[in-house]
């Protein structure tokens, strides 16, 4: 279940351009979801009155309830660090990454890095990605950087990458 | 305003590892609606995963060049000097602590002191939010904790130093 609140995360920055970041949560009232805007406004002059630094970006976060998912569960051979790098393309042309981390490699041919583009897995990804999702607010589609629609699924293929934190394991 | 908005999505494997990855979409749209969106491709990402969705958020980029900000840092500004809140609800007592960075100096009470002034504006400001919510275009925004838990009241406002980064 996501925890309802509305995370106003403003970043300040020193005179010697040091950043730093903190958070304000406020509670999800019916409504609000629409004043985000607002919210962050109103939220970053509070905060700008304490501090004496400048303040450089706000952003409001809201989480998603994840509790209606089906299959999420841990599988014992996964790890984050083998991903799954689907290449999709946006209008005008602009490469957007997507990362899957690990990426489940029944979903890729034997004795290849290529992901099977085919696969229902993966383009069941690329339909929703790809084209207009109707939710009861309208149709929906995902973006670029550029606020361009992302139009086809270009390649996949499986990488490894390090997450930066290594758990440490017992008797190796 | 940034123009896309961000759903991050947080996996963690059997091993205790994580790892995000992130889709955009058009930040002018309802926010229930991205929401669903962010549901229907959540499910398509565990789908394709071995690892755990434990975490997945939208985050909106706000234009603050329609707010009234400091146009720039003081000299004396410095982020490892942190103006330290203690906000609780009466009811439970739960609390939540709130670090912002580079106190602004006038906001003490004394040369020897570490407390803050509780009532001066932007503080009082802060003790009004926390006591009966913050306007947020006509519509009050109540401080909570990161579990929804109302803030009632600010019961401590000091200097803080913390490491920098």
């Amino acid at each position: 279940m996501a925890i309802p609140t509305l995370d106003l995360v403003i970043t300040v920055e020193d005179h010697t351009g040091k950043q730093s970041d903190t958070t304000v949560y406020f509670r999800k009232d019916v409504g609000l979801e629409i004043l985000i805007q607002e919210l962050g406004v109103a939220g970053a002059e509070l905060i700008d009155g304490i501090h004496n630094g400048k303040t450089v970006s706000a952003q409001v976060c809201a989480g998603v309830d994840l509790s209606g998912l089906t299959g999420n569960i841990n599988d014992a051979s996964g790890d984050v660090e083998e991903a799954g790098r689907l290449l999709f393309r946006s209008l005008p042309g602009f490469d957007v990454n997507v990362t899957v981390p690990a990426f489940n490699t029944l979903n890729a041919p034997e004795g290849s890095r290529a992901i099977d583009l085919g696969d229902a897995d993966v383009a069941a990804l690329e339909t929703i990605l790809t084209t207009n999702f109707v939710t009861a607010n309208g149709p929906i589609r995902a973006r670029d950087v550029g606020n361009a629609v992302l139009t086809e699924l270009v390649s996949g293929r499986e990488s490894t990458r390090p997450t930066g934190k290594r758990v440490k394991e017992d008797n190796l | 305003m940034s123009v896309v908005a961000s759903i991050n999505y947080t996996f963690e494997d059997s091993k205790g590892a994580r790892s995000t990855t992130k889709v955009r979409v058009p930040n002018d749209f309802n926010l229930d609606g991205i929401i669903e969106f962010a549901q229907a491709v959540g499910q398509a990402l565990v789908d394709l995963s071995l690892a755990r969705l434990i975490k997945a958020t939208v985050c909106v980029g706000i234009d603050l060049s329609v707010a009234v900000l400091r146009a720039t840092a003081n000299q004396l500004s410095d982020i490892g000097r942190k103006a330290f809140f203690k906000l609780r609800d009466a009811a439970s007592n739960f609390a939540k602590f709130l670090n912002i960075p580079s106190l602004d100096e006038p906001a003490l009470t004394g040369p020897n002191s570490d407390d803050l002034i509780l009532t001066a504006l932007p503080i009082a400001t802060l003790e009004t939010a926390a006591a009966s919510g913050l306007d947020a275009g006509g519509t009050n925004a109540f401080l909570t904790d990161n579990r929804g838990t109302r803030m009632t009241e600010l019961v401590l406002a000091q200097e803080r130093f913390r490491k920098r980064r």
